[in-house]
């Protein structure tokens, strides 16, 4: 390595290792990110030490800024959503109602922020003019001491070509306040009067040989003519090119040269004021409503416009740096490698496709037709003595094998074959919208429960260990659609440990021996990952009673989850909490009901309850005219019902004003005109159906209670004595 | 008679036969008269000469050491004797009453106990200083002496506990008062000394001053038992730290000294510690407000000695998650008691404080985000305060939270750019990852923001622009990351006024190139695309191309369609042609401006379609022009690089449209652009785009294949590490997509180069600089870049002598709804006198209008 200086190196170290990160698709967004916004503060810190210029800093950063902004502003999985996921999350549900906002940034704030950064483009104004000026004055020097003997007039350039037409408006507009065309001509944007058409002047002084460019000024001459159409016409392009009429007074013959110029047909012909309806861009849906909780607009991944966006993908894709290789990819290395053994890689067979150094990591590997950049005397031989196999790699010394791209593995993890790990870690619960409490209606008593094992833990474990430990194991029961299901969402979101949901396919497999490993390995990761929550649905299927006659891979199954719930290995003060969600608690093997140490009976919602769950799914509908009374006569009638049975009424009940309009009239309704949903509209036939055969279920839950009870009863008192009356609520 | 003077010898005797005589006789009423008031005084001084005995002998050299040793040994003696039947007279009286004693019944026991305690308790603490050469000799007396001690106090306490005091009468509140004082003074004393006594006296102390808490809400102990409280905790938890078992580093050989059990005695007890201070907090709200100042240190100590902080020594994983589990964990509720009052906001938000040395920037900002966590549970009124805004009259208001978070980022380089990794936010299920401390501070600022009132909303939105246009980098993106959530977050309307507002900002600054300005065009660079469809069409209407093409360059033209891309291309295109011939016929120096920052707008167009070409079609004539217009400036000339860096990037970029000849004479412009680095740049640029090129193979084409490599070689080697880099880059780019592939060794003759070149295609970086390690390289930087920000500034001061310039954009006066045509800003030439007075004019008539208005608000009010 050469001397340089330490910080020197520093900066090329910190720009080398962020480069190889964030150039790496595999990485995760996160880690590219964090790459990109520490080179970007490299960069700044090189501008700050004036180690590059201001013009290409700015460009550099503007690169960098575009992928950063790539990875951070996108909200698909492949970004990371302005890490708004974990705000939102802090936030809950105090985050207010963005609607309101108003931007306040008004003329003081304009004025404030020009006063501050002004003086800087003072500053470069006048440096920028004094350079020039001494430049210009060292210029027409040696341009006069050469004018003399320099006559040729061939590069007589051609006169001046048209100036981009301001739009008409733009030229009356100029003549209204003479101000703006203001005479020392700094402020570019103007397109006021044009000063006359002056040649080009083309006295150049060549400042180095210009071995056969003479011969080439006259076809230069041509192009130079061409002039660039104003696309801002309103009239529709024609084929030659059009001259605005103050110009042509200039004294160079112009050439209009079709075929040196293919005139761009410029295709939209709207009106210059006109809003151009041809400007789609990526529509980009902007959808704000906070109530919904979808609070962030879409952002389409690629904002660029597609055929753009291809060619950047494309050029993206095979100029990065991937060093984890895909199988695809890997077969064409091995491929490569064949054929290059076979015969001497001649330079034209190279010829054909894309000519890669074979140093891409992407898909091609260093060892596939590298020609190593070492220089030696016999041409020829030159592939030969360095065969393209894998040997050439090691010229280049220790080449850091690319390790798998997951996290790095917890060495807990080692026992577990990688392919399970990742197969679990999809289990864990893909994030929906997040449920808070007060969604759920009535069931105060199992919440409260719930809070007390699941989230107050987590607050203080200072608290809550030793006796006052959370139990092992929590068991949700009672008949269908009473909420089971949605208070497990709602311990995913609230309790800030990693939610697993796992249900009876996950675990099982086909091949003999990989259920338990599957169940073993998810108490594995479980516990890498403490605090951890696997919530169980319908637990029936997987803990069924223990039989003789049952298939023994899944009686393996069965004993493999036991141990690892309560068993030799499972130590207490490992956060593992297991939640169970069936409607038939009398099916579950003993053993594991033993284990499940808290049950919570989860009863079908009483009157209040139900009336929460009308209002709530008919506010979310929006019109709805319900006197309170209609809504309390609806309650009573709705005795028995599940939760999911009131849904269900409420679907009805809303899709009644729609069935009266008739067929014909459906297409050009709008959506304002159905009218609300009201009391008669609320089917009251349907719902006695429901209301006899959950009953039945009730009873048979009922008297499952007390089978339990008795059962503890007598466990206690017999053999362990345990203390704790396991309370039940009915 | 006891009391008649007698040798002390003599007294200390009669104590003994009266404690064991008297004391269980007298009921408990008649104690206090006839024995306690008249014995226990009598007792002290009896104990004040024994000490000051103990300590004159010691000072006379006279005597031999054995001579010495001998009194000492009696006087330690006697003031063991001494201290025995006191304790005896605490117990009899404790079990004399089964129920609570009623404190002025034994009023004169507590404070003389107490002082003899204090005293021999110190007398113990130096006494290994006093002694010096005696010590060894009695150091089993002194052992004695301080167990006695110690007895005595329990007896004492437990007394304590037993008494009430129902009829508050001053004398008993005096006593009671002085009592808590005593205790204190005991804590601060027993200290140093042992753990575990401290930590039952601090225990009896809180218990008392709570069972008393009328008494003590009066007198202003409360604070001073919190600061004492404090100083313990910050002791002890540095004293936890340093006995933590240490992550084993991989070269440091040295074995694992500290041992777990030490270390979690001492965490038991600083959590022991933090449960007193809040349950003492909890039982004196009302002094909570004078304590704010000493919480508020001790937090962000706490928050600046505890691991992911670089002051922190590096203990292992489940040390640091038992220390944060048992201890940590009561910064949460202090906290929580500590946003609402107004003292804590002030020492928060107080914008002097950095000036202290100890000062530590990572504590005070994670110190901040913690609050940040909880302001969102406060209400609204507090809220307020925090953002800065003036709650009620009167009231001083502090800067606003989120310019501090910002501010204090800036200065947290070193853990930004190491990165530090802070715990991440659980949430959806998701097992918790480890997140960078910029990732840390953005979302804890979007969780914050996302519950703000549009009246807060508007204040943070001006904290966001003051940091954007700052020159710190890690400050700006910072605020950039937040304004793109509030942006996405908040409603198109918004953000549609945001792009407006940057748009005329960065319209009014023209061509600058300062770090504020870059960081508003990067801004612009990711909320343009951020606006809803209907509104970026609106923006299109706002800032038509044709009148501000320069406008434009500057914009993300990616999220517009091609057609309106084409036309901006166009526009410019044509403007730089125009300006380019305007130049060519009269070279001054106005025109070599315009040219310059036609060209640099040309730049950054092409800049923004650089994988694929130029949308429009006459791309040669651009570098047909381009090309000349190089040629006709000298390029030796140092002065003109700064119009010849954008022209050559302009050629690089048209590189295909190139015939043979011109390709060679842009090379050769290229090979000698050695000295300059703009130049340099706008090279490597053109290198990016070589590997496309496909020359046809004839031989007389050598010329070229010769000097491509030169060029590498000569940018390859270069000094800077940027523009290294960039090379680097270039190189791998062009010799992955070029087809001819014979060039690539050429250009790497020495092996320097050749290193690398292979390191960097190997994915190895460069080492770091082995003596240094990676804090002390980003502290250096950070070192440099502030001091060259500062002389920057002093520069600036001196030239700001010239009047500051009152440009105003003469749209400004003109109401909103007409920007549709806004004037472009004048610039101020010096020598315009007429313009000084146009100036003068317009404020004049500034002033009028803010008269006329606020004249006819009052007027529609009143």
């Amino acid at each position: 390595m050469r001397l340089m200086m330490a910080d020197d190196q520093y900066m090329l170290h910190k720009l080398q290792d962020n480069y190889f990160n964030f150039s790496n698709e595999e990485n995760q967004p996160r880690k590219r990110a964090d790459a990109l916004l520490s080179s970007m503060s490299q960069v700044c810190v090189g501008r700050a030490s004036n180690r590059i210029p201001a013009a290409s800093w700015d460009g550099i950063m503007h690169d960098l800024m575009k992928k950063y902004s790539a990875t951070v502003d996108c909200s698909s999985d492949k970004g990371v959503n302005n890490y708004a996921d974990g705000a939102l999350a802090l936030a809950g549900n105090r985050a207010a109602d963005s609607s309101q906002w108003k931007s306040s940034l008004g003329e003081d704030e304009l004025i404030k922020a020009v006063d501050y950064l002004m003086p800087h483009t003072l500053q470069e104004q006048a440096k920028l003019r004094a350079n020039f000026k001494e430049a210009l004055t060292i210029l027409e020097m040696t341009a006069s001491s050469s004018e003399g003997k320099k006559k040729n007039g061939s590069n007589q350039s051609v006169s001046s070509f048209g100036r981009v037409q301001g739009t008409p408006r733009d030229m009356k507009q100029t003549q209204v306040n003479p101000r703006r065309n203001d005479s020392d001509g700094i402020s570019r944007d103007t397109y006021g009067k044009y000063p006359s058409a002056g040649k080009f002047e083309a006295n150049w002084e060549p400042a180095f040989d210009r071995r056969g460019s003479s011969n080439q000024g006259g076809s230069l001459k041509e192009q130079l003519h061409s002039h660039l159409p104003s696309s801002c016409r309103t009239v529709p392009s024609r084929d030659e090119v059009m001259w605005p009429e103050d110009v042509n007074s200039g004294q160079g013959e112009i050439i209009s040269d079709p075929t040196a110029m293919r005139r761009e047909p410029v295709s939209h012909s709207t009106g210059r004021r006109g809003v151009p309806n041809i400007w789609q861009n990526q529509p980009m849906k902007r959808k704000f409503n906070p109530s919904e909780g979808s609070y962030l607009a879409e952002v389409p991944v690629n904002k660029t416009n597609p055929d753009q966006g291809q060619r950047q993908e494309k050029t993206t894709e095979s100029s990065a740096f991937g060093n984890f290789k895909t199988a695809r990819q890997q077969l064409t290395i091995n491929n490569q490698n064949n054929n290059s053994r076979g015969k001497a890689p001649s330079a034209s067979s190279y010829g054909t496709g894309r000519k890669v150094l074979g140093v891409s990591r992407k898909g091609r590997g260093l060892n596939s037709k590298f020609i190593p950049p070492v220089v030696n005397d016999e041409p020829e031989g030159q592939q030969r003595s360095f065969p393209t196999t894998s040997s050439s790699s090691s010229l280049f010394g220790k080449r850091n094998e690319p390790q798998p791209q997951s996290e790095e593995v917890d060495e807990r993890l080692e026992g577990v074959d990688p392919k399970m790990v990742e197969l679990i870690m999809k289990e864990i619960m893909d994030h929906g919208p997040p449920i808070h409490w007060e969604d759920i209606a009535g069931l105060e008593y199992a919440k409260k429960t719930i809070k007390e094992i699941v989230v107050w833990p987590m607050l203080r474990p200072d608290i809550f260990h030793g006796l006052r430990g959370p139990p092992k194991g929590l068991l949700l029961f009672g008949p269908p659609g009473t909420g089971k299901t949605l208070i497990g969402k709602c311990i995913a979101s609230q309790s800030k440990s990693t939610f697993f949901s796992i249900s009876a396919s996950s675990l099982t497999s086909k091949w003999v021996g990989e259920g338990e490993k599957m169940v073993r390995a998810l108490f594995t990761v479980a516990r890498c990952y403490q605090p951890a929550v696997i919530f169980i649905d319908e637990i029936d299927s997987l803990l069924s009673q223990r039989s003789s006659d049952e298939h023994e891979s899944s009686r393996r199954i069965k004993t493999e989850f036991l141990i690892q719930l309560d068993g030799a290995t499972s130590c207490d003060e490992d956060r593992l909490l297991v939640v169970g969600a069936t409607n038939r608690p009398q099916e579950i093997d003993e053993a594991a009901r033993r284990r499940l140490v808290k049950r919570l009976y989860i009863p079908l919602p009483d009157a209040s309850a139900r009336e929460q769950i009308i209002l709530n799914l008919l506010s979310k509908q929006g019109n709805y005219s319900l006197a309170q009374n209609e809504v309390s006569l609806v309650c009573q009638k709705t005795a028995g019902y599940s939760g999911a049975d009131v849904a269900n009424l409420c679907r009805e009940a809303a899709l009644g004003p729609i069935r009266s309009i008739h067929s014909s009239s459906i297409q050009h309704v709008s959506a304002e005109e159905v009218r609300d949903i009201s009391y008669q509209r609320l089917p009251p036939g349907s719902g006695k159906r429901q209301a006899q055969r959950s009953q039945k279920d009730l009873d048979l839950f009922r008297m499952e209670q007390d089978v339990w009870q008795w059962e503890d009863l007598i466990s206690q008192c017999k053999d362990r004595g345990r203390k704790k009356y396991s309370k039940m609520s009915s | 008679m006891f009391t008649n003077g007698c040798s002390s010898e003599r007294k200390i005797s009669l104590l003994a036969v009266m404690t064991g005589a008297f004391v269980p006789l007298l009921s408990l009423d008649q104690l206090e008269s006839q024995f306690l008031s008249i014995v226990f005084p009598e007792v002290q001084n009896l104990f004040d000469v024994q000490l000051t005995s103990i300590l004159s002998s010691l000072e006379d050299e006279a005597s031999t050491t054995s001579q010495v040793q001998e009194i000492l040994k009696k006087h330690l003696q006697m003031s063991v004797d001494i201290l025995g039947p006191l304790e005896s007279i605490l117990q009899c009286v404790t079990q004399k009453t089964s129920s609570a004693i009623h404190l002025n019944k034994v009023h004169s026991i507590p404070l003389p106990t107490l002082s003899i305690i204090q005293k021999s308790f110190e007398h113990c603490k130096e006494s290994n200083t006093i002694y010096t050469v005696h010590f060894e000799a009695l150091s089993g007396q002194l052992s004695l002496f301080f167990k006695k001690t110690f007895t005595l106090q329990k007896a004492l306490m437990s007394l304590l506990d037993l008494a009430e005091i129902q009829p508050l009468d001053d004398n008993i509140q005096q006593v009671v008062t002085q009592v808590g004082k005593d205790f204190h003074g005991l804590c601060g004393i027993i200290g140093s000394m042992d753990a575990s006594l401290m930590a039952t006296t601090w225990k009896f102390l809180v218990k008392f001053v709570t069972k008393h808490k009328n008494c003590f809400d009066v007198s202003l102990q409360v604070p001073v038992i919190v600061a004492g409280l404090c100083s313990e905790i910050k002791s002890h938890f540095q004293h936890a730290l340093k006995s933590a078992p240490l992550e084993p580093k991989e070269n440091s050989s040295s074995p694992q000294t500290n041992d777990q059990k030490a270390f979690s005695k001492t965490v038991k007890i600083c959590g022991l510690f933090a449960k007193m201070l809040l349950h003492l907090l909890k039982e004196f709200e009302s002094s909570l407000d004078e304590c704010c100042t000493v919480l508020y240190e001790l937090v962000v100590y706490l928050n600046s000695h505890f691991p992911p902080s670089l002051l922190a020594p590096s203990i292992t994983a489940n040390s640091e998650e038992e220390l944060r589990r048992s201890f940590l964990v009561c910064i949460e509720p202090l906290l929580q008691m500590l946003v609402p009052c107004r003292r804590f906001c002030a020492n928060l938000l107080n914008p002097k404080q950095d000036l202290e040395e100890e000062f530590h920037p990572f504590g005070y900002l994670i110190t901040l985000t913690n609050v940040l966590a909880h302001l969102p549970k406060c209400d609204e009124e507090i809220q307020d305060r925090y953002h800065g805004l003036t709650v009620v009259e009167g009231d001083p208001t502090f800067d606003s939270v989120v310019q501090c978070v910002l501010q204090t980022v800036a200065k947290c380089y070193t853990e930004c750019s190491l990165p530090v990794m802070m715990p991440g936010v659980m949430h959806d299920g998701h097992p918790q990852t480890k997140v960078t401390l910029h990732e840390h501070t953005v979302t804890y600022l979007n969780s914050f923001l996302a519950t703000t009132t549009p009246r807060q909303f508007s204040k943070t939105v001006q904290c966001l622009l003051k940091a954007v246009i700052s020159d710190e980098f890690t400050k700006a993106l910072v605020a950039m990351d937040v304004w793109c959530f509030l942006a996405r977050y908040g409603t198109a309307e918004v953000c549609f006024n945001h792009c407006k507002f940057l748009t005329r900002l960065v319209k009014s600054l023209r061509t600058n190139q300062s770090p504020g300005c870059i960081h508003l065009c990067l801004l612009l660079q990711r909320l343009v695309p951020l606006m809803a469809e209907s509104s970026q069409n609106e923006f299109i209407q706002c800032f038509p191309p044709a009148d501000h093409p320069n406008l434009w360059s500057r914009l993300p033209l990616q999220t517009f369609s091609l057609d309106f891309r084409k036309e901006v291309c166009l526009l410019l295109a044509s403007h730089y042609l125009k300006t380019m011939d305007i130049y060519s016929q009269s070279k001054n120096v106005e025109t070599l401006v315009n040219l310059h920052g036609a060209a640099v707008d040309m730049c950054r167009v092409l800049h923004q379609h650089r994988p694929g070409p130029l949308p429009i079609q006459p791309r040669s004539e651009l570098a047909k022009c381009t090309l000349d217009c190089l040629r006709s400036m000298p390029l030796k000339n140092k002065n003109l690089e700064p119009i010849l860096s954008p022209l050559l990037e302009i050629c690089s970029h048209l590189l295909l449209e190139f015939s043979l000849g011109d390709l060679e004479t842009i090379l050769k412009v290229t090979c000698s652009t050695s000295s300059s680095m703009a130049l340099q740049s706008s090279s490597i640029s053109l290198l990016h785009n070589l590997g496309q090129l496909t020359l046809p193979d004839q031989t007389q084409n050598d010329g070229l294949f010769e000097l491509i490599p030169r060029v590498f070689s000569s940018l390859l080697c270069d000094k800077s590490p940027i523009l290294q880099q960039l090379a680097l880059e270039a190189f791998s780019k062009f010799a992955e997509e070029t087809t001819h592939e014979h060039l690539v060794p050429e250009c790497l003759h020495d092996d320097a180069t050749k290193n690398t070149v292979v390191e960097f295609l190997n994915q190895n970086a460069v080492p770091i600089p082995d003596n240094k390690s990676d804090e002390e390289l980003l502290k250096e930087q950070y070192k440099s870049v502030v001091n060259r920000r500062e002389a920057w500034n002093k520069s600036k001061e001196e030239t700001e002598v010239q009047p500051r310039p009152l440009m105003h954009d003469r749209s400004v006066s003109r109401t909103d709804q007409d920007l549709r045509e806004p004037q472009p800003k004048k610039l101020r030439v010096d020598s315009e006198k007429s313009l000084e007075m146009e100036l003068k004019e317009i404020e004049y008539g500034m002033q009028r209008v803010k008269q006329l208005i606020s004249f006819s608000a009052t007027n529609l009010l009143g």
